[in-house]
Parts: C-alpha cells; structure tokens; sequence
C-alpha cells in the first residue's frame, strides 16, 4: 500500500483498500469482489448501488467484521481492522427482533450485551422512542408490530449501541411505498440529528440519490466500483427533489450504467 | 389432547366386543366319539400350565407322548401362558378346557365368581416354604429376626411369613420384606436378601443347591400354615355340566401318565425331556425324586381331595384378609371324574 | 399504513359476525374446548355400561364403569397410597431426566465433537427395550425408589434431548449473525437466544415427557415392587379383582393427562408471547 493510501485510510473514518474476496462453494471458486476502493468521511452517507449479487451484502459484512477483507486491508476509525465485531450498527432487511422480548427491550440488546445493566439501558431507550415512532408499544411484543414499525425498533437497536458507523442493507425492502418514502425521511432526519456515518446499500437508486451525498455504482460478480456520483444536491432534501434537476440527470446516469451493466452480464451462475 | 380420546374410542369398544363374545364362546366344537375305539377325529382340548415345563409335569406329557391322551380321542395341546394368573381367567371363561393352578387362586377366582373346580390334586401338600443359605446358620423362622426376605409380590407373601414367624415367636414388623420378583435363587445367592419366601423345596432348592449353595428349608405346613394342595388340575362348570365324557376321558389319561411316572420317575423324566428338550435334568431329577411321593396320597388313590382341607384353608385365607367371602368348599372341588377313572 | 396487530382489534370487515361468538368470551371458549371430548366419553362409558349389563358380562371378565367406581370409592385409601408412590417416581424421573437432557441437549449444541460422539449413542439407547433393562436395574441397583425413577429417566430423556437439541439448532443463522456485530460472545448468544429459541422446543418435549414418564414408572414397577399402581394392577391380577386394575389404569389415565395439562400451562405462562401470536393469528383464521 503505498503512503498517500495509507494516509487516506489513516484519516477516513472508513477506508476499503483493494478487497478481493473468493468465495468457495460446491468445489469452485468463485469471486465475489473484485478490487474495491473507497473511502467514507466521518458524518458521510453514502449508498451502494449494484445489481444482484454483486457482492454488496458481502462488502458490508466485511466492514461489520462477520466476514475477513480476503485479500486487501480495512480501515475503521482510522486504524487498520480485520474482522472488527461489534463496531458498528448493522441493520438488515429483516428486523431480527427477538420475539419473545418487548420491543423496548429488543431495543436494548446491544447495551446489554455491552455490559449496561438492564434499568440504565431501558432508561435510554425510552428517551428515544418517541423520536423513532415507538411511543405507547415499548411493552409489546414484536408480532403485534407493523413492518415499518419493527424496522424502526431494529434501528433504535443499533443506535443505542452508540457506533458511530451504521451499516443499513437495504432495510425499507420489505415495506410498501408509502412506509418506505416516510422511513427515508425519518432516516435523514435521524442521520442529521445523530452525526452517524452510514453507509447504505439498496438497489433502489432514487433512494440511493435522495438519502445520499455520494453513490457508489457497483459492477456485477465479482464487484467492483464501477462509478462513483457525487450527489450536489442541498440539505435538507424535499421529496419534491426527485422530480427536478440534477436529479433526474443523476437517475438517468446510474440507471444507463445499471442497464449497460446488465447486458454486459447476462449469464447469473449463482445467487 | 382429543385426539387421544377419540382413539381410545374404537379400541376400547373392541375390547368390550371381546369380552362380550369370549364370554358366549365354547369351547371347539366336538363330534361324538366312542370311548373305546380312537377314530381319526380327536377331540381338541387345551391345559394351561401353572408354570414352564418342569418334573411336575410328567405326568401329562407322558400321557400325551405315550398316545394315552389319543387312546381316550383328545388331541391335547399342553402350553404356559405368559402370566400364569391368568390360568384360571381363561379356563372360567372357556378359552382353556382345563389348567394347572394353586389352591389358594382356585379360592380367589371363587371369590370373584369364577366358575372353575378343582378335579384333582396333582400334588397334595405345599412345595412352597422359605429359604436360606446354610451359611447363615438360619434354621427356623425365629432366625429370621432383622432380616431381608425375598418374596415373588404375590397377594399371599405376607400372609404366609406372617403366619409362620407367630408361631416361632416373631412377627412380621421384625423383618423386612423385599419384592425380587420372580428371581428368588438369585436374589438369595447374591445376598441382595437373607432369605427367600415362594420358591419350591423341589425345585429353587436343588437349583441353588447345583450352584453349590445348599440351603435350608422352613417348610410351610411345619410352621401354622394349614395343609394345603400346592396343584390343582382344574376345568370350568361349563365343561362339567356338557361335557362331563371329555373331562372323564382327560382325568383316565392323566392319572395313567401320572401313576407310571410314580412308578419310575426317571423314566418320565426321560419322556418329558424328550418333549421339552429345555429342561434342566440337573434340577429336575433330583426334583422329581422328592417330588413324586406327593404325586399320591396315603392309599395311592391318585388327586383324590377332602373338603376339609379345603375350607381349612379357605378359612386361613379369609382370616388374613386374602378373601372377603365365605366360600362353601363343595363348590370348588370334586372327586367324581378322580373316582370315575378307569 | 401503520396498523398494529393486537388481538383485540378486527381489520377484516365484517369478520365480527362470522366469528364464532364464544372466541370473545375465554370462558365459554374453554367451555367449547371441553364439550367434545367430554360428551364422546360419556358416550363411551354409557356405551359400555349397557353392553356389559345387557350381555350379563362377569366383573372379573369386564367390570362395568359403576363397578369401577364404586372400587375406586370403596378402597380409596388404598389408590391414594399407590398413585402418591406412582406419581412420586414420576416426578423425580422427569426432574433428573429434565436435568440432564438440558445439559446434554445444551453442550451438543456448544460442541459439534460432543454432539457427534453423543447424540448416535443416546438413539443407540433408545433401541434397547425397557422390559430387558428393567429387571436388570433392580440387580444392579437393588429395590425400593431407586430403579423406578431409572425406568423413568430412561424413558423420558429422548424426547426432552432431541427436541431440546433441535430448538438450539433452529435459529435462524442471521440472527446469529446480528448477535456477533453487537459485540455479543458465544454465551451470551447463547443465553440471549439459543436458549430462548429452544424453549418452545423444550416444551413440546417435555409433553411428551410428562405422559411417558407415567408409563415408565408402571414399567419399573411391573418389574419388582411393593407399592404403586402398577404393583397394585399386578396383585390384583392373581386375585381377579378386575375392577381394582381397571380403577388403577383410570387413575393412570388422569395422571398422564394431568401432567400433560401441567406442562401445557406452565408452558402458557413462561411463553407468553408465543401464545399470544398464537392466538392472534388463530383468531385471523376462524378458529
């Protein structure tokens, strides 16, 4: 690695150095990422875009420390990591609740698992709920939340662990439209008030645009950077945004780069 | 949880339809035959055995090996149920025509209203007692005293110790009982008990005895117990009162087998072996020896029974609490097919 | 479109008629749940009542329901001394066998080597038949309470382990996974959710438990023993007191069934959520 990367990764609160990553299945092997470089700065959002199977959920594994970097090297909070558990907020497509904890204490799981004692971390948790929508069903228990509900309370979960990285995979999947576009907003609003770094992957590339203020396009298997958008758009955003310029400008150039992609790939060999 | 119910349903209706049925049945079906000539259609006719084929036993299989039985047109099939309590169930209700039993269950199943009658006394006097080892040095009940006893967990254990260790003085709080089931020998030999109640003085004795532990036997009738039949051949009031011919027939064949295995009962031995190849010479033979003069009474009349022995008995039964009625002796025995024998 | 899904609110139109009217009222439910097979075994009894007095059937061949009762009312001192025996065996055996299958259950699922060196052995053990074993326990062991509640455990063990072993091992590896990015170490995933996830599990084997555990206490008694029911049903047999075996075998019946029902509620009250979400889809379901 040569010394101006190294410094960059030295000063970015997340720095992805070259990370090649095989994966071995049924006797063959095969490449999932591919020579992925990027760097976050603190208080960053960035989104990653990419078709299926590029291996993005596998980068933000690897960031989360449930995967190693393969070859290539990790950079988190300046310092070089390699599988670094429990140092960032990660928050699935599925809300992983447990299902037979309230939801208030299904939200302080990372503080107990911490060491919190369980009156302090409830204590916290409470403070926050209104904010994240939770008020009045802290005593439920999760089956008798709504989809968007439950994501919500999976990332109050994250929040409290206090990381100052989140890591979202495509978290608003699951929910219909209108949810979704309400959680995006409620999502920023969280963003500014809690100065976290995230870094989002979704394949919805309006959302990609409207959350974010850069874009990482990704190439199909095995995944690299294909493109990179700044996103010059002010904050805060309106949802309005996504009907006016440089937006749409934005859309056209990553959905031409998806579909260019696509053809480019036709042939799906696993996933 | 109703599932459960719902299936107990039907099987518990099949069971009832049994019983219903096995009460009306008869036993099979018989063509007249003379008595003289065996013709090619015998008579089939089952006996329950008390026990697995042991010296007792001689007698029968002789008359069944020496074709006695088929010179009187039964075709007899000799078997041991699985639990020998249920001998007496399954000649009352028919499905047996004839069995080897005790006296005091003979007593029991009158009690209930089981229609079954004693026909002969196989063996006139109790082959049951307690045993100990020689080594212990316990001789008479009153040595007893402190010890473990072994019994097999029948209703009448307790009774019998109980009446036994009065008359030496003791009583049954000075011992402890412990049910070994039917492993009595080796209950004993293993010293898990100091000595054992139910087993045979021709039988467990001489089996603990080849295994090089003689032991020393308390005979029951010695000790307050009444005089009683150790076996009965019995048969059911139906068999009586419609086939009266058959059961004669059974008893003629019987009595011959028994009375040659009187006579040499190392022969019979021999016969029986040859029929059950499972049994064990090394305690039989010597068994047979002590057991044959039990075989005949006094005037060597063959199963003969008196009714005095009987409600003697029957009266020790009911004074222990083992029966709840009073029970009229001549209805549970008789000697008219032992006396009608030719 | 932020709905909650409690129970006691209908989002289905019009469903409040096709409901039946006693899901709202728990009583009446009960009520309900109890009818069926209640009436189908007073059916039964009455069905076999009239046979055994119509075809004039001995007792000691088949006693009729009122004969049975009467024995059980008659000689109740003498059931009560026998079913306490009969049930304490039972209870101590599901207790050590609950013990133990937990432990085992929970270190098959720490260790794969244990799991692979034990788990073939415990199914091995199912296959040997508890009537060989029984006999063979009282030489070992010697008489009195000991070998019962071995009987007991011998045949309760199984299902408690395998169901217990399959409830660690469903969890969904995702959750796994997001236990490891909070930071969370091997027992705390553990107690976090393997353990919880298993519960139900547990529970399920424990059922079947419960109403084996009677069975393998008459087992261990039918072999040597001097108190019980199943001593009681033997020593009834020699002395054709029918009735005395078929009050024995009534009395077993409840036990297996009201252990079962003990579990079944303990399970209500530990698993409150499940139940919950239980009912709350059943109810979405005209039940």
């Amino acid at each position: 690695m040569s010394a101006a990367t190294q410094q960059q990764s030295a000063s970015s609160k997340i720095a992805l150095n070259g990370i090649r990553k095989d994966f071995a299945y049924k006797g063959r092997v095969l490449p999932v990422l591919d020579g992925v470089d990027f760097a976050v700065q603190e208080g960053e959002f960035v989104s990653i875009v990419g078709p299926s199977g590029c291996g993005k959920s596998t980068l933000l594994n690897i960031i989360a420390g449930l995967e190693d970097p393969g070859q290539g090297t990790l950079w988190l909070n300046g310092q070089e990591a390699r599988r670094p558990l429990g140092q960032v907020g990660y928050m699935h497509q599925k809300d992983l609740l447990l299902p037979w904890r309230t939801v208030l204490d299904n939200t302080i799981l990372g503080l107990e698992v911490q060491g919190v004692p369980k009156g302090q971390a409830r204590a916290r948790a409470l403070e926050l709920a209104e904010r994240f929508g939770l008020k009045g069903f802290e005593k439920e228990y999760p089956y008798a939340l709504s989809g968007g509900m439950r994501q919500r309370a999976a990332f109050l979960r994250s929040v409290l662990t206090g990381k100052d990285i989140l890591l979202l995979d495509e978290p608003f999947g699951a929910l219909d439209a209108l949810t979704r576009s309400q959680m995006q907003e409620w999502l920023v609003g969280l963003w500014t008030a809690f100065k976290k770094t995230i870094v989002l992957v979704t394949h919805d590339v309006e959302e990609a645009l409207f959350l974010s203020d850069r874009v990482y396009l990704f190439s199909a298997r095995p995944g690299h950077v294909k493109l990179t958008l700044s996103v010059d758009l002010p904050r805060p955003r309106s949802l309005d945004v996504v009907t006016r310029e440089p937006f749409i400008s934005y859309k056209a150039q990553l959905l031409a780069a998806l579909r260019q992609e696509g053809q480019d790939n036709r042939e799906e060999v696993w996933r | 949880m109703k599932s459960k119910l719902v299936l107990m349903l039907p099987l518990l209706l099949l069971a009832m339809l049994a019983a219903a049925c096995g009460g009306g049945a008869s036993p099979t079906p018989t063509p007249t035959t003379p008595t003289s000539t065996p013709t090619p259609q015998l008579t089939k006719v089952r006996i329950a055995l008390d026990w697995f084929p042991w010296s007792n036993h001689a007698g029968l299989y002789i008359a069944k090996e020496k074709g006695y039985f088929a010179d009187e047109g039964l075709d007899v099939t000799i078997y041991t149920p699985d639990d020998p309590s249920t001998v007496l169930v399954t000649v009352g209700a028919g499905q047996d025509e004839f069995g080897l039993s005790y006296e005091n269950e003979v007593l029991y199943a009158a009690a209930q209203d089981i229609p079954v009658v004693s026909i002969a006394a196989i063996v006139q006097h109790p082959l049951n007692s307690v045993m100990a080892l020689q080594s212990s040095g316990i001789a008479r009940p009153r040595d007893l005293k402190g010890k473990k006893i072994g019994v097999p967990g029948v209703p009448t254990d307790e009774a019998f110790l109980s009446t036994m260790l009065k008359k030496d003085g003791l009583a049954l709080g000075d011992v402890s009982i412990v049910n070994v089931g039917y492993d009595l020998v080796p209950a004993l030999i293993s010293g898990k008990v100091d000595a054992i109640a139910g087993a045979y003085w021709v039988h467990e004795s001489i089996s603990a005895e080849n295994q090089g532990f003689p032991v020393n036997v308390m005979r029951f009738e010695d000790w307050g117990i009444p005089d009683f039949y150790e076996i009965v051949l019995v048969t059911n009031k139906d068999m009586i009162a419609k086939k009266a011919d058959v059961v004669q027939k059974f008893m003629n064949a019987a009595i011959r087998g028994y009375k040659e295995a009187v006579a040499d009962p190392q022969k019979a031995i021999d016969v029986e072996k040859q029929a059950v190849p499972e049994l064990d010479e090394a305690i039989e033979r010597p068994g047979v020896k002590k057991l044959a003069p039990l075989w005949i009474e006094g005037n060597n009349a063959f199963g003969t029974q008196t009714e005095k022995k009987w409600a003697d008995f029957a009266a020790w039964l009911k004074a222990n609490g083992l029966i709840t009625k009073d029970i009229d002796a001549k209805s549970v025995f008789t000697n008219r097919f032992v006396e009608g024998a030719k | 479109m932020e709905v909650v899904r409690k129970p006691s609110t209908q989002k289905k139109e019009g469903s409040a008629a096709a409901k039946p009217w006693a899901a709202s009222r728990p009583a009446l439910r009960l009520l309900q749940m109890w009818a069926l097979p209640v009436l189908g075994l007073a059916l039964l009894v009455g069905v076999w009542q009239a046979t055994v007095t119509f075809f004039s059937i001995p007792a000691w061949k088949l006693p009729a329901p009122s004969a049975i009762v009467n024995e059980l009312m008659v000689s109740r001192a003498l059931f009560f001394k026998h079913t306490w025996v009969t049930l304490s065996e039972a209870l101590y055996g599901l207790a050590l066998a609950f013990l133990f299958s937990v432990v085992v259950a929970a270190a098959m699922a720490f260790s794969r080597t244990f799991q692979r060196t034990v788990y073939p052995l415990l199914i091995a053990s199912q296959t040997i038949p508890i009537i060989v074993v029984a006999p063979l326990l009282l030489i070992w062991v010697g008489y009195g309470l000991a070998p019962k509640i071995i009987v007991v455990v011998l045949v309760t063990f199984f299902p408690l382990v395998v169901n217990t072993m399959d409830g660690l091992r469903s969890v969904e590896p995702d959750m796994m996974n997001m236990m490891r990015t909070l930071g969370a170490r091997r027992w705390q995933i553990f107690t976090k959710v393997q353990a919880p996830t298993a519960l139900p599990y547990l529970f399920s084997g424990a059922k079947i438990a419960a109403t084996f555990s009677i069975i393998g206490a008459i087992i261990g008694e039918w072999v040597g023993a001097s108190a019980g029911l199943g001593y009681l049903t033997r020593s009834s047999v020699p002395l054709f007191l029918t009735a005395r075996s078929f009050g024995a075998v009534v009395i077993l019946a409840l036990l297996g069934i009201g252990l079962f029902l003990i579990v079944a509620l303990v399970e209500r009250l530990a698993l409150p959520w499940q139940y919950n979400a239980r009912r709350a889809k059943a109810l979405e379901e005209d039940w």
